[in-house]
């Protein structure tokens, strides 16, 4: 487990924040998604809403549960979260919290989707992804 | 290999839209990294610049394989998975692409990544998923 460090909080309470999501599939390969949702949930976890059955959900529900997010902050932070998926929710006070914020989102735009499940994650490592220091462990 | 869809190629082209890398190690741990330079060579083929490559490198020279997602502003959005064909670092292209890089991070390439496409898929939010190629 590791602590997120500060500015890493910060960023991902950045309404500006991008942010994308890789997993690994049967065959080794990375999928990479952008992840419309994450947040922090205390300094050693985080969580996104899950709201399509894809690869990435298959990968996760497969027990490939290693999983990596990059998060870019404008205009020129970045960095990396390692972690473990640990818990797929699809009730409670968290999934609740998300989909009273991600629903409406897509109802807006006129797509059709929603919040299925909340993937908790446990941090293991933070690195830098920005020059100079790109690839400095920072947690 | 496949050819790469006209908007993917203008997405990859695009240079305020935001690229990421994802590459797995030999113990199955996904690495995802942001790499600005991330650009089509040619319909088949993509390619980024080793500006300071650590993990990505080394997962790329061990399983061949590498992914790239392309985000756009106007959310409209690719993933491209990639079997990775080596380092491009001395020649005209090498040269030419290496003044590039440098004009826009004033950082000097050490060499290209180039890979040949393998699947891409939509990664938009009206179509996630759906394979393009």
């Amino acid at each position: 487990m590791a602590k997120i460090p500060e500015d890493v909080l910060d960023a991902l309470e950045s309404e500006q924040k991008l942010c994308m999501l890789a997993t690994v599939d049967e065959s080794g390969t990375a999928n990479l998604v952008p992840l419309g949702s994450v947040k922090a949930i205390g300094e050693e976890q985080i969580a996104y809403a899950c709201c399509f059955d894809g690869k990435t959900t298959k990968n996760i529900k497969d027990g490939r549960n290693r999983v990596a997010v990059a998060i870019y902050k404008p205009r020129a932070e970045g960095f990396q979260i390692k972690g473990v998926a640990l818990k797929m929710l699809d009730s409670g006070e968290l999934f609740e919290e998300f989909s009273a914020k991600v629903n409406p989102m897509f109802e807006a735009m006129g797509i059709d989707g929603k919040v299925k499940s909340v993937v908790t994650i446990k941090v293991t490592e933070v690195y830098a992804l920005t020059l100079p220091i790109a690839g400095e462990r920072l947690a | 290999m496949v050819k790469m869809p006209k908007e993917v190629m203008d997405a990859l082209a695009e240079e305020h839209a935001l690229k990421m890398v994802a590459t797995v190690s030999s113990k199955k741990v996904p690495n995802a990294v942001i790499i600005a330079t991330v650009s089509p060579f040619d319909e088949n083929t993509v390619g980024f610049a080793d500006l300071k490559l650590g993990k990505t490198r080394q997962n790329m020279e061990e399983t061949k394989k590498f992914t790239v997602t392309v985000f756009k502003p106007n959310l409209e959005s690719y993933q491209i998975k990639c079997s990775f064909t080596g380092f491009l670092e001395r020649g005209d292209l090498a040269y030419q692409m290496g003044e590039e890089v440098y004009k826009r991070v004033r950082f000097n390439p050490r060499a290209f990544a180039t890979g040949k496409v393998e699947e891409v898929y939509s990664t938009s939010l009206g179509n996630p998923g759906e394979r393009l190629v």
